[in-house]
């Protein structure tokens, strides 16, 4: 990905303008695909992958400038690889270090706003500039005695914009990447929720510190502290943590023996959310991990924190753990967890238990042994074959009724933003489990 | 003295809040606050002047708040605008029902800048633009260009009037959509003003005129 990017200076700020935006980049799809069979006419080697990156390269031109809800909703499904072809994963991964900044007298209007007093009145320093764009803030660096914070800012507006922006997705994401459309509206209609919940800092702010104490016994894991005191709706500050994003991170080359460090500690960490908590860190995009020096990861922003009910979770895991004393059947807990309906017909029914129990099966896998070579990339070749596969399945794409229990999309989607991530790390693990036991 | 002024003030405020409208003559208002008509006169011509001493205070305490601010002086010119904007805002919410009230029936006719009470209001806006522009065209940050560029202080006149309108419209939460306005509409100002495709439109053309073959 050497050519370099649209710069995102402008933001489109009518809804107008950005549905626009959206309309030029189906047509710019659109013509990607006239140019591809054309070029395919005159030269049979043009791949459908060329093809998938001319189109990233649109639609990520187009997402780029719209920040806020659509940023997030193109990293959700940018970790989300069985859901995408990998070019578009790869265009929409860049999405999550840039977005254009606020200006400082806004900062301090925010600040103002929503605590009353001013950065400089806050801390000893505070950076005018920001350090980092995320999603829906950006993260200032401020100190205060010795120690350094990291400080969060949301951008003004961005919970009253969430509904309509998703509102411009949904089209787009239905034709140009062809999901089924029962399925992203109840994947719109989770990451809605979640975006809602995300845009409140002091909801974040009790997650945060809640999660953070039940998970310190962990090994190789490190959280920031957070500050109250210096906290708002819009504004979060936390302890400044030192350590590179996964990228930079591999960049740098390291030891089997520490990339098998952090991935089983992000391992660990999930495992024990899961399973003990039943709340799960739902946002596994490699902007959240800090890596440091010394091999211990860093984990930030519990914005987006789902939490699992008990039925579900028992179903949920009844399927990749049948129990061996009666209990219900595989059919039983399909049915139980909607992924297949009682109205399906007898022909879709097999085809779709075939399918679901493939996926019960590839997810299940790392499980299944007590270690696991994530950087194996014949297992995500796999899955991904999987991905392709059963988006030509018709019962899937035609379906009516959205498949799968909407905290299923959640916890598949975090398990295989796991698994990436994972993949990314080439770590080898122990699969250790409390469902094990 | 003084505190008779702001009594004044603070009394026509609270009728015009209170009865939608102004009050009916000087000599009521007055009456009603137990003191003489004559009184009025040596503070006030009129209650047009009342209005427009209110609004001249909102951008005196504007302005002595934005450049008293430490950061004041590192600032950007762009941001030194959009300090103004926020600090502005926050004023006036203090008595936005009024803001609202007197920003409303301001007259829409060509004339009404002379007519109105943010005549004095519109003069110090218009010299701390033209001190920043001026700021401006020294650190390059603004491009030079003749003619247009006396008049951008009116160009800013409009673009004020237009966020303060869209202020007194604004449902969102505290606001927020006018913050977000402002940001965006004085970058874009700013990044127009700066030097952009225009300057080398117009160079490409001025070539093109002189030195045809």
């Amino acid at each position: 990905m050497s050519e370099k990017q649209p710069s995102q200076n402008s933001i489109p700020a009518s809804k107008v303008q950005r549905a626009s935006r959206f309309m030029q980049t189906g047509v710019k799809v659109g013509s990607n695909y006239v140019k591809h069979y054309a070029k395919k006419l005159v030269d049979p080697k043009v791949t459908k992958e060329d093809l998938h990156q001319e189109n990233a390269k649109d639609i990520y031109g187009a997402l780029s400038e719209l920040k806020g809800s659509a940023l997030k909703v193109a990293q959700m499904m940018s970790m989300d690889r069985n859901m995408l072809p990998t070019a578009y994963s790869e265009k929409f991964q860049m999405a999550q270090y840039s977005a254009p900044p606020l200006s400082y007298p806004l900062v301090v209007r925010t600040f103002r706003k929503s605590i009353g007093k001013s950065p400089d009145e806050l801390f000893d320093t505070f950076s005018k500039e920001a350090i980092n764009a995320a999603s829906i803030g950006q993260v200032h660096q401020a100190s205060l005695g010795d120690k350094k914070l990291a400080v969060k800012v949301q951008y003004p507006g961005v919970a009253n914009s969430v509904s309509a922006d998703l509102k411009l997705v949904k089209p787009f994401a239905v034709r140009i990447i062809g999901l089924n459309e029962k399925e992203v509206d109840l994947y719109m209609e989770e990451v809605e929720e979640m975006l809602l919940s995300e845009t409140d800092y002091h909801l974040e702010l009790e997650r945060s510190l809640k999660l953070t104490a039940a998970c310190q016994d962990i090994p190789n894991v490190r959280f920031p502290n957070y500050y109250k005191e210096y906290s708002s709706d819009r504004v979060l500050t936390m302890d400044w943590l030192e350590g590179l994003h996964l990228d930079k991170f591999l960049k740098t080359n390291p030891s089997q023996e520490i990339r098998n460090q952090i991935g089983q500690a992000l391992w660990d960490f999930y495992d024990y959310q899961v399973h003990t908590l039943l709340e799960v860190h739902a946002d596994p995009h490699p902007g959240n991990f800090l890596i440091g020096e010394d091999g211990i990861l860093g984990i930030i922003d519990f914005g987006c924190v789902k939490t699992l009910p008990r039925t579900f979770y028992d179903q949920y895991f009844a399927l990749m753990y049948p129990s061996q004393n009666g209990g219900p059947s595989i059919q039983e807990l399909f049915y139980a967890l909607k992924f297949i309906h009682p109205e399906d017909s007898a022909e879709d029914k097999v085809i779709l238990e075939e399918t679901f129990s493939q996926l019960i099966e590839l997810l299940s896998r790392p499980f299944r042994n007590d270690m696991f070579d994530f950087g194996d990339d014949r297992y995500f070749e796999e899955v991904y074959a999987f991905g392709e596969q059963s988006s030509k399945i018709k019962p899937l794409r035609e379906a009516k009724r959205p498949r799968g229990a909407k905290d299923g999309l959640y916890l598949n989607r975090t398990y295989f933003g796991l698994y990436s991530i994972l993949n990314q790390l080439g770590a080898n693990i122990r699969t250790d489990s409390k469902i094990k036991k | 003295m003084k505190n008779m002024r702001k009594k004044i003030v603070d009394a026509y405020v609270r009728h015009i809040l209170s009865k939608g409208a102004p009050p009916v003559s000087i000599f009521h208002f007055m009456y009603e606050m137990g003191e003489s008509e004559a009184e009025f006169y040596t503070h006030f011509a009129s209650f047009h002047a009342v209005e427009s001493s209110i609004w001249e205070e909102f951008i005196q305490d504007t302005l002595g708040k934005v450049k008293n601010e430490e950061v004041y002086a590192d600032y950007m010119v762009r941001e030194k605008v959009l300090s103004f904007y926020y600090t502005l805002l926050e004023e006036l919410k203090q008595q936005r029902s009024f803001v609202v009230y007197s920003f409303r029936k301001r007259p829409r006719n060509g004339k009404w800048s002379s007519a109105s009470c943010m005549k004095s209001f519109k003069e110090h806006f218009q010299e701390f633009i033209k001190e920043v522009l001026f700021e401006g065209e020294q650190s390059g940050e603004l491009a030079e260009r003749p003619f247009i560029q006396d008049r951008y202080k009116d160009l800013f006149w409009l673009q004020l009037l237009f966020i303060l309108d869209y202020w007194t419209k604004d449902h969102s939460e505290q606001f927020e959509s006018t913050d977000t306005l402002v940001e965006k509409a004085v970058n874009l100002a700013f990044d127009l003003m700066g030097t952009n495709i225009l300057d080398a439109s117009v160079d490409f053309v001025k070539f093109m005129i002189q030195h045809r073959p």
